[in-house]
């Protein structure tokens, strides 16, 4: 009798932890939205100030991440938690993981968008750029969606957009080798074009990579070394044999 | 406790050695045109992410059976990150393969042969840190944790020298030579890139040994460092 009070009053405490730790990690992602936006913006602006600033800040990101780190292990260490609360554990550690790390490609692209803003302008006003970043963008606010309701079939459907993504970044270099071919002198600004871009890809794939913590949270299934098709098929069999077992 | 903690430590360091030597043979792939070598990287990319997996749930199990704390619980922790940069370094090296297949066929390419030494001196110096920083991970070595961050050091600034030469070639010679120029820079930036992997692992293990998170040190600072110029 006893031991189920105090099991439940742990349970109730490791809830409440979970419900703050995740308030954190929700408040991270929105700045990390933010800083993103305002890079880009930066970028296609000529803001050069506006890119010096989000450069800047990406610090707040790290601390952040490094407070939430410690409240993860100071709740693993204290309350001891079951196996499928460890689990949602975990995948709070590696979302805030793959969330630093865009802020750190966010702040390379604040660097960039501050070197450039010098520069002149490409012929497109940077078209391509702003459609990856939009892309990208969504994607990130999309996977923090999925992520805080614990929905599977979204994060799913946020993590098949970075294919599209991947071609668009493909479409996007080959253009700027072009560019250069017809202007030889824009090669130093192409350059620092393609490290932008390559800086969105990575942002895509690591909005991927919190998709796939979101299905492992609520599956239970660790399915990154898998394509999305044959990952949603084994979940729908898993789950088919689950409702059989029932 | 201890044994299943040394086995873990164990596993970090084969998986970190298979990663260094992915590095080594995607470099050797590229200078020598060898195809066959570029395809032996992309096979075994399949038991790095297996390794990643078989940690992850060794550490996992470990977590949710006997609920490590102190510093058993900040080895567990540790270990989790590390495996994360060495299967993303394991990545950069799988890249640099793909790039060496496909460009097998017509020889060794005109601006990979121009900057030749700076690739083989960037995939030692990049193989040699994951050695290093996974050593340290198993031996809770922290002293170790400045070779590797003097190492990365050295693969920034040879990648720098790189890219300058590069960025020569691309401006002097023909422009059917761009395509070729900037896929060698991704070959050189990814050689980048696993050495920030190689840092980190050394900073997980400073974590690991004295519960410092030193991840941002050099970057939390009012004004920004200056590392992440790309």
């Amino acid at each position: 009798m006893e031991s189920a009070d105090l099991s439940q009053h742990t349970s109730r405490r490791f809830n409440e932890d979970m419900e703050r730790v995740t308030t954190r990690v929700l408040q991270m992602g929105g700045f990390v939205e933010q800083q993103l936006n305002r890079a880009v913006a930066a970028l296609v602006d000529g803001n050069s100030a506006l890119g010096e600033e989000v450069a800047r800040e990406d610090y707040r990101v790290n601390r952040m991440e490094v407070e939430i780190d410690e409240e993860c292990s100071r709740i693993i260490a204290t309350r001891q938690p079951t196996a499928s609360d460890l689990r949602v554990m975990v995948a709070i550690i590696k979302t805030i993981t793959d969330l630093e790390r865009i802020g750190d490609e966010v702040e390379k692209v604040g660097n960039i968008a501050a070197r450039l803003a010098t520069m002149e302008k490409p012929a497109d006003n940077y078209r391509e750029i702003r459609h990856l970043g939009r892309l990208v963008t969504e994607m990130v606010h999309d996977a923090l969606h999925a992520f805080a309701r614990l929905d599977a079939d979204e994060a799913f459907e946020v993590a098949r957009r970075d294919r599209k993504v991947d071609e668009e970044y493909e479409a996007v270099q080959r253009q700027s080798i072009t560019f250069m071919m017809e202007d030889p002198r824009s090669i130093r600004r192409a350059l620092e074009i393609m490290w932008v871009v390559r800086a969105l890809e990575r942002i895509g794939d690591h909005a991927k990579n919190i998709c796939e913590y979101t299905v492992y949270m609520v599956h239970g299934k660790d399915i990154r070394h898998l394509s999305i098709e044959d990952a949603e098929r084994q979940i729908r069999d898993f789950a088919a044999r689950d409702r059989k077992g029932d | 406790m201890n044994t299943a903690l040394s086995e873990l430590r164990l596993h970090a360091r084969e998986m970190g050695t298979l990663v260094a030597q992915q590095v080594e043979t995607a470099v050797r792939a590229l200078l020598e045109a060898d195809g066959e070598a570029a395809e032996l990287v992309l096979r075994r990319e399949q038991r790095i992410n297996d390794w990643q997996t078989e940690i992850e749930a060794e550490s996992f199990r470990l977590l949710a059976m006997q609920a490590p704390v102190a510093s058993d619980l900040r080895t567990v922790l540790a270990i989790s990150r590390a495996v994360t940069d060495l299967e993303r370094a394991g990545d950069e090296a799988k890249k640099i393969a793909r790039f060496a297949l496909a460009s097998a066929g017509h020889g060794v390419g005109g601006p990979t042969r121009v900057i030749r030494r700076s690739l083989r001196h960037m995939a030692n110096l990049a193989s040699e840190s994951m050695r290093v920083a996974v050593e340290a991970l198993d031996r809770g070595d922290v002293e170790v944790a400045h070779d590797v961050a003097r190492l990365d050091r050295e693969i920034d600034q040879e990648f720098e020298s790189a890219l300058r030469q590069l960025m020569t070639v691309a401006m002097e010679r023909a422009p059917r030579l761009l395509k070729p120029v900037f896929d060698t820079v991704f070959a050189l930036k990814s050689l980048e890139r696993i050495g920030d992997h190689a840092k980190n692992v050394a900073e997980h293990v400073v974590f690991l040994v004295s519960g410092d998170d030193v991840r941002h040190s050099g970057k939390s600072r009012a004004v920004p460092a200056r590392e992440s110029q790309h």
